[in-house]
């Protein structure tokens, strides 16, 4: 459910590749100002749906994030808005968000948590590590380390291990390839359990449309469409 | 220059409401409810301060239907201001002004601190007619003005709803409410001031009639009292005390305020004992309306920076008094605010601090539940027409048996140009066991949130000439599948 901006789906949860504001909700060091609205499918289940906006802004070296992810079923209702704040200086960025997860079965059963994410990046050249911790606090948190390089001036890679809370450690690997000035391909696949991802996004200005599609083993493939705005 | 005053209004009273209480530090809206339509009409009237005349109307359609209508014309020394409501019935509120000195219709009258009329701020001391459905002194008010000198008098007779116990009234509601009883109620009031620079002092004989009897022994039918107040303004300090009589014990409420340079701080002390809340007056402590209670708050502003602002606050209310009532009662708020040309973030957080005494077997039990609530606000111009705000809420609120929350998530973004404002977004409010009470823009000032809720929110309005128009619909996603409608058309002249 973390994962669940167009970006995110194609990369796997992959944030040091993502160009989405949307991924503030999965990395607190985005270092990237806008926004981002998204739909998305999970398992292509017609009774679920899934709704995001996030805006991003920078007071010079600050930049703030906000935005909420809220999936609705007819039984079911979460929602994720959250707050981040992160700092970057000579290719450090450091920063950290707070969610607020709430979940209600009905009308009844209404529950909040409060989680923290906590992450510091380093980029020099065409090499960038990140390194974070997802919804601390909470039993799905997760270590998340990752590791990227340009192969070319059109292709982006990363590698990335998490280490979640409750599930086995897994691996994941991604690419970003700019084809054209307007369309990058986006791709992406994770062990434990097997999952590829992929997507086409296009560019056009500051606006940028994006579908995405990412794998399961045992359900269907997760289906979403972004649009994002830059300034 | 009436194109750009016509701007400015237009801007500003869409912006107005309901941030006019909001800003205030230890406000929270439960407590000011039944003030906040008369504080935002006010806030819409004195955005007509400026212009010869301007109408407003506005329409609003869900599970209630109703219409509501502005109008001020001002030409020499005269001037007209009033509004309507229509629901049920038809309700108005119309004054007749001529310079600031004699006011026909309703009027809001003010006086020193608030414990005897409304809070007196600036030289007009007969205010502006409240909201349509509130009701205010009606009859005739003076303000006479000569030199230093002031002498201010009104006669009032209103005919109020009330709920009637036993023959005697058991309720006297603020707003017009459909009562099958009424009862009559008369006031009058003759005071002098005195006013220059450095110093203000008045004093003021008030009456006040009912036609029948309370049935708490905390009112009585007839009340009459003399208030006499004292200000004292230096470059940076400005003390303000007001005593009101007409117990065995004077009510005194008390304030002092000191500017200097980024800081300012400002204290009051407000000593209730033998006290009945007038009519028409401020509510004179913020956390409680009982008498035989006494209560200090503090506020504290520091401005680091041109673009940064932190403020603190704190206000704790006291019993003196009957040992049911509450022992004490506290809010702390904290508010960090950063805004420059393109960005507004402002973060509080309030804590609500009360001592709860409940009887069980005979035996008092206390107890300190904790009650916090946070509040987000942010706006970003990202250029000259594309504009985005959020709102973000989340109140907690602990109980003996379970927690009691609610939270509430706005986003919008808007576009302007050349007179045309676009505007869309969702809210989203999850308080399933909880019912909230947020401010809103709307004809009331708040809404009450309760259930898990999506809202899709589009706003479409145009500007030209000296007329604006604008539509709004909220489309509720879950539950009901609500739809509420909302147009405002305004002119200005």
């Amino acid at each position: 459910m973390q994962e669940s901006s167009a970006m995110a789906n194609a990369l796997s949860g992959l944030s040091i590749l993502s160009e989405s504001v949307a991924d503030y909700s999965i990395s607190p060091v985005m270092k990237l100002k806008g926004l981002s609205s998204f739909y998305t499918r999970p398992f292509n289940l017609s009774q679920i749906s899934i709704f995001g906006l996030h805006n991003a802004v920078n007071i010079n070296n600050l930049y703030v994030g906000l935005g909420n992810t809220y999936l609705y079923h007819q039984d079911y209702i979460y929602h994720n808005p959250y707050l981040n704040a992160h700092y970057c200086w000579h290719g450090f960025a450091l920063g950290a968000s707070s969610h607020m997860i709430y979940d209600a079965v009905d009308e009844e059963d209404g529950n909040y948590d409060w989680a923290y994410d906590l992450g510091v990046a380093y980029n020099w050249k065409d090499y960038g590590a990140e390194l974070k911790l997802l919804r601390q606090n909470l039993s799905s948190s997760q270590l998340c380390l990752s590791l990227k390089t340009a192969l070319s001036s059109e292709v982006n890679i990363a590698l990335g291990y998490v280490n979640p809370n409750t599930y086995e450690d897994f691996f994941r690997i991604g690419m970003v390839a700019y084809l054209h000035e307007c369309i990058s391909v986006i791709g992406s696949w994770q062990n434990e359990p097997n999952r590829f991802g992929t997507g086409v996004q296009l560019r056009r200005g500051k606006l940028a449309l994006m579908y995405s599609i990412r794998t399961h083993t045992d359900l269907n493939p997760t289906h979403s469409l972004s649009l994002d705005v830059y300034w | 220059m009436k194109t750009a005053l016509g701007l400015v209004f237009y801007l500003i009273v869409g912006l107005a409401f309901a941030q006019v209480v909001d800003d205030e530090l230890l406000v929270i809206p439960e407590l000011v409810k039944e003030d906040l339509a008369d504080i935002n009409i006010d806030a819409q009237y004195k955005e007509y301060d400026s212009v010869k005349g301007a109408f407003s109307i506005s329409g609003y359609s869900s599970e209630v239907q109703y219409i509501t209508s502005y109008i001020h014309l001002k030409k020499k020394d005269w001037q007209i201001r009033g509004g309507m409501r229509h629901e049920n019935e038809f309700l108005a509120n119309l004054q007749f002004k001529h310079r600031q000195s004699f006011v026909l219709g309703s009027f809001s009258p003010t006086w020193g601190n608030g414990l005897v009329l409304k809070r007196q701020s600036g030289n007009n001391r007969m205010k502006n007619p409240p909201h349509p459905s509130s009701f205010s002194p009606s009859g005739l008010g003076i303000d006479l003005q000569y030199n230093c000198w002031g002498l201010i008098a009104l006669a009032s007779q209103v005919e109020r709803d009330v709920r009637l116990s036993e023959e005697m009234i058991s309720f006297l509601p603020k707003t017009k409410q459909s009562y099958i009883c009424t009862s009559t109620e008369q006031i009058l009031a003759a005071g002098l001031y005195y006013r220059s620079d450095l110093i203000e002092a008045g004093s003021l004989y008030y009456y006040q009639l009912y036609d029948r009897a309370f049935s708490s022994s905390r009112a009585d039918s007839l009340l009459q009292t003399v208030s006499t107040y004292l200000i004292l303004n230096s470059t940076s300090n400005t003390l303000k005390a007001e005593l009101a009589m007409h117990g065995k014990t004077p009510a005194l409420k008390s304030e002092w305020c000191l500017q200097s340079g980024m800081f300012r701080n400002t204290w009051s002390y407000t000593r209730l004992l033998d006290y009945q809340r007038p009519a028409y007056a401020s509510k004179a402590m913020l956390l409680n309306t009982l008498d035989n209670r006494e209560e200090i708050s503090v506020e504290l502003q520091y401005k680091p920076l041109k673009a940064l602002q932190f403020n603190f606050g704190t206000v704790i209310n006291h019993r003196r008094g009957d040992i049911n009532d509450p022992q004490w009662l506290s809010h702390s708020s904290f508010k960090a605010t950063f805004k420059n040309s393109n960005l507004l973030i402002a973060l509080k957080l309030k804590l609500i601090d009360r001592e709860i005494l409940t009887s069980i077997d005979s035996i008092y039990i206390h107890s300190k539940p904790l009650h916090l609530r946070f509040n987000l606000t942010a706006d970003y111009n990202v250029d000259s027409n594309w504009r985005i705000e959020c709102r973000a809420h989340y109140h907690q609120q602990e109980k003996a048996a379970a927690l009691s929350n609610g939270s509430y998530w706005a986003q919008h973004i808007a576009y302007s140009s050349s007179g045309l404002n676009i505007c869309g977004g969702f809210r989203v409010n999850s308080s399933a066991n909880y019912k909230m009470l947020i401010y809103q823009n709307n004809d009331m000032g708040y809404e009450v949130l309760g259930h898990n809720n999506l809202q899709a929110e589009f706003e479409l309005g145009y500007k030209w000439s000296l007329i604006e128009a604008s539509m709004q619909i909220r489309q509720e996603v879950l539950n009901d599948k609500q739809t509420k409608l909302r147009f405002v058309i305004t002119t200005v002249l």
